[in-house]
């Protein structure tokens, strides 16, 4: 693995984060959006006893960590709009003319992500802040937030690249990645409370697990507590298996 | 032997790999894509043989769905053959397919390159992907936008250029690593007469640097005015080798056409 | 110059000390607890074991011969039988340490005089995130075996968790084993079916063993196991009938459900590295094939 190709690739992907309105809306302004209007229609609104936690705040804080969770996951847009677009220009192929080889391409795709699911918690969470949220998260905590987010970032790799295998257009690509996003949104973001059955759908959906170990450090649970481990272990696993997935499948089926 | 080495021993005709005397060499090549029946068998490349020497300037010529594209991908190792064997700088493109990569510069038909990004920022990624020092791609990238009329463009988003430009900026693309071998895949279809002349004239200008050009076109005058030997390729064969000119008196044509005529009994534009 | 380095030296190592230095508030050197400190204990009852119990009426027997008031192993029962074990958990958190002092603790009952250390706390239960409760409490460490003895209640008070509630700490200085021999003086004395009940000490607490019919109504044997740790702080407490465990109280920390791991989570990890193996094992395959 060459250093100079893979950054090469990291530079033009950051890149596109300023140069393609869709990608600066889904990675930079969607979070930025999200953490506004949420904080301004929900920061007065006060609760007791909300959710299972049983705590009482502003609802507005409540929903902070699924927004983080959720920002992430948007990611997978421009990953399966990326991947198709190259598909459609024939720059896959062209890049496979090159001594590129596949670890190099992917490697550099992976770590761009990861510098954007940093990029994206670093602002939710200065907003947050100056919105008055973040009251019980310790250091250790925000620390860690950044771990299982930027580990998150790797299955919406995964899910991108499956889309873009399934998709015959980068147009297809744009509608087909949210059979993906959706139901995670609407049941694994920890947004609002949920009957406890719902659980168990959730319990398949890697949203579900990045949302709930950043619930917990949120709520300022100790770092001891093996929930958020469990959590964290369960999500590197599940981020493996769709990048895995994703690449095996686009190697065979998402080339062409 | 390092890479650049590697690199610099082929563009000065020392191939490395074997003692074949070729820059390219195709034995037999075959690519049938197979349906669910017998019937729906497509022979995209059947059979052809030929090879090219070290600095030549090499044409593929036929009529669209004739098989030239197929055999640049194959030669490339965008696809696999069915049959077959190839050689590109000596090495074989089943077993070291990540050695030629490191050889040849690909034009592909299709202008390939990020169309968020400007002409430099394009030919710097795969200058850096061809791990080319960051001198010297700016050294390259300057001379040949300046030869291509396209310097004072640099700066505009690819997405903003027109078809010919595009084109010229995908050529440009495939020459900043400096490659001994290049495949050039209809290099100037969509450009107007004035962007394909200047185009002519700067894969004219690649013989006195030694490199080997194995280019692809339907267009005739193409053919006759860059290329030192022709092959002509019709339904995935080969139907005639040889220089324009030889070609051309031996079947008392006037023109490339006018050989394609004879031997097929069909225009090349009318397809296949 | 040299004098004034080595004062500069010795000043910068005293300073180092200093955060080291405690001021002590004359603890008792029977005290182990230290201000600040945290403690929480499971409290579990074994619906199931309790059959024989309620059918021997074994709680009025108890009644009669360990009188415990409102403290009785019943009531123990009738507040957490309606959930599963651990039904709660109990937290405790010291907050002060007082000044010795002597005086009448238990008196009317006991009308000696006995030098203890008030302790100040908080304690109370956790049933879950929207059912607790919590209050203030002062716990009283006497300074020696024979007056734990006194405040045990002649250990009747381990006849009831509610009850060694009030014995939470014990001085660090016991002797477990005087403590067992001044027991059994005690029951001896008492004469009837006390002597019945068999007692022995621990390395840190004590055992108590009343045979099926010692107490005359039991048809079952009763055992009570308490231990304390090296700070004085109760670490064990279970009372069996017949064998069968009818409460226990051990440390355990409340972890509500949300910060529990699920079941679930482990047929999930299962299930994915499963998947990751067979994926690996696919790319592996493509890539030999490829070659």
């Amino acid at each position: 693995m060459k250093r100079q190709r893979i950054f090469a690739f990291v530079k033009i992907q950051l890149q596109s984060l300023i140069k393609v309105p869709t990608a600066l809306f889904i990675v930079l302004l969607l979070p930025v959006a999200l953490i506004l209007i949420f904080g301004f229609a929900f920061g007065s609104i006060y609760v007791e006893d909300y959710g299972w936690t049983g705590q009482s705040g502003y609802l507005f804080e409540f929903m902070v960590p699924g927004f983080i969770a959720i920002s992430g996951l948007f990611m997978a847009i421009p990953v399966a709009l990326s991947f198709s677009e190259d598909r459609e220009q024939g720059l896959l192929k062209r890049i496979n003319t090159t001594p590129t080889s596949a670890a190099e391409f992917m490697g550099s795709h992976v770590i761009s992500n990861m510098i954007m699911a940093i990029i994206q918690v670093a602002i939710i969470f200065i907003l947050t802040f100056l919105m008055g949220g973040m009251k019980l998260i310790t250091l250790e905590g925000i620390i860690l937030s950044f771990v299982i987010m930027v580990i998150f970032s790797l299955s919406t790799i995964g899910f991108g690249l499956i889309t873009a295998t399934i998709s015959k257009s980068a147009k297809a690509a744009g509608g087909i990645v949210w059979i993906f996003l959706l139901p995670q949104q609407l049941l694994a973001a920890n947004l609002y409370p949920l009957p406890p059955e719902t659980q168990i759908v959730t319990m398949f959906m890697p949203l579900h697990y990045a949302s709930d170990a950043l619930t917990l450090l949120f709520y300022g649970v100790d770092l001891s507590n093996l929930r958020i481990w469990w959590d964290l272990m369960i999500l590197v696993i599940f981020s493996l298996v769709l990048i895995v997935a994703g690449i095996l499948l686009f190697k065979k089926y998402g080339r062409a | 032997m390092s890479k650049s080495e590697n690199m610099k021993r082929a563009s000065k005709g020392l191939i490395f790999g074997s003692d074949n005397p070729y820059a390219i060499e195709v034995k037999n090549l075959r690519k049938i894509y197979k349906g669910r029946k017998v019937i729906e068998e497509v022979k995209a490349v059947d059979g052809i043989s030929f090879f090219i020497n070290k600095g030549e300037i090499f044409g593929l010529l036929g009529p669209n769905g004739a098989g030239k594209t197929t055999t640049i991908n194959i030669l490339c190792g965008l696809l696999n053959q069915t049959e077959g064997d190839a050689f590109v700088g000596g090495y074989n493109i089943k077993k070291d397919l990540s050695k030629i990569k490191e050889l040849i510069g690909v034009c592909p038909q299709q202008a390939s390159v990020y169309q968020y990004l400007n002409a430099k920022e394009n030919i710097k990624l795969f200058g850096n992907l061809h791990l080319v020092k960051k001198d010297i791609i700016n050294e390259r990238m300057e001379k040949f936008l300046e030869l291509l009329g396209l310097a004072k463009a640099s700066n505009r988003a690819a997405k903003k250029y027109s078809g010919g430009m595009l084109r010229q900026l995908n050529l440009i693309v495939a020459l900043i690593s400096d490659p001994p071998i290049l495949f050039l895949d209809e290099p100037t279809v969509g450009m107007d007469a004035r962007v394909r002349r200047t185009t002519w004239e700067f894969i004219n200008s690649l013989k006195n640097t030694n490199k080997t050009v194995l280019l692809t076109t339907h267009y005739i005058e193409e053919a006759e005015a860059l290329c030192d030997r022709v092959a002509i390729i019709d339904f995935g064969k080969l139907v005639a080798l040889g220089p324009p000119k030889e070609l051309i008196e031996k079947h008392n044509a006037k023109d490339l056409e006018g050989v394609f005529l004879k031997i097929t009994g069909r225009r090349i534009m009318e397809g296949i | 110059m040299k004098k004034m380095k080595s004062l500069t030296l010795i000043t910068l190592v005293v300073l180092l000390f200093i955060p080291s230095i405690r001021i002590s508030n004359a603890q008792g050197s029977y005290v182990g607890i230290q201000n600040g400190e945290e403690y929480e204990w499971a409290l579990s009852v074994y619906t199931e074991n309790w059959n024989t119990y309620i059918a021997d009426d074994l709680g009025a027997t108890l009644d009669n011969l360990v009188p415990l008031g409102a403290s009785n192993l019943t009531r123990v029962f009738n507040d957490w039988n309606s959930f599963a074990p651990p039904q709660s958990y109990w937290p405790l958190k010291v907050t002060s340490i007082g000044v010795e002092e002597t005086g009448l603790l238990f008196s009317p009952d006991d009308n000696t005089t006995i030098t203890y250390m008030p302790v100040n706390g908080t304690f109370g239960w956790i049933l879950s995130v929207f059912d607790s409760l919590e209050w203030d409490e002062m716990w009283y460490i006497v300074n020696d075996t024979s007056s734990f003895l006194r405040q045990t209640m002649n250990l009747s008070r381990s006849f009831s968790l509610y009850s060694m509630f009030s014995v939470f700490i014990a001085p660090t200085t016991i002797s477990w084993s005087s403590l067992v021999s001044d027991f059994l003086a005690e029951m001896t004395a008492k004469g009837g079916l006390y002597t019945n009940i068999a007692a022995t000490a621990q390395s840190n607490g004590f055992l108590l063993d009343i045979p099926a019919l010692g107490f005359e109504n039991n048809s079952a044997a009763i055992n009570i196991n308490v231990r304390y740790n090296s700070k004085g702080v109760l670490s064990y407490y279970k009372i069996s009938y017949g064998g069968k465990t009818l409460v226990d109280f051990k440390p355990g920390k409340y972890i509500p459900e949300h910060e529990r791991v699920p079941d679930e989570y482990y047929f999930v990890f299962i299930g994915l590295a499963s998947i990751l193996i067979i994926e690996i094992i696919i790319f592996i395959y493509m890539r030999k094939r490829r070659k």
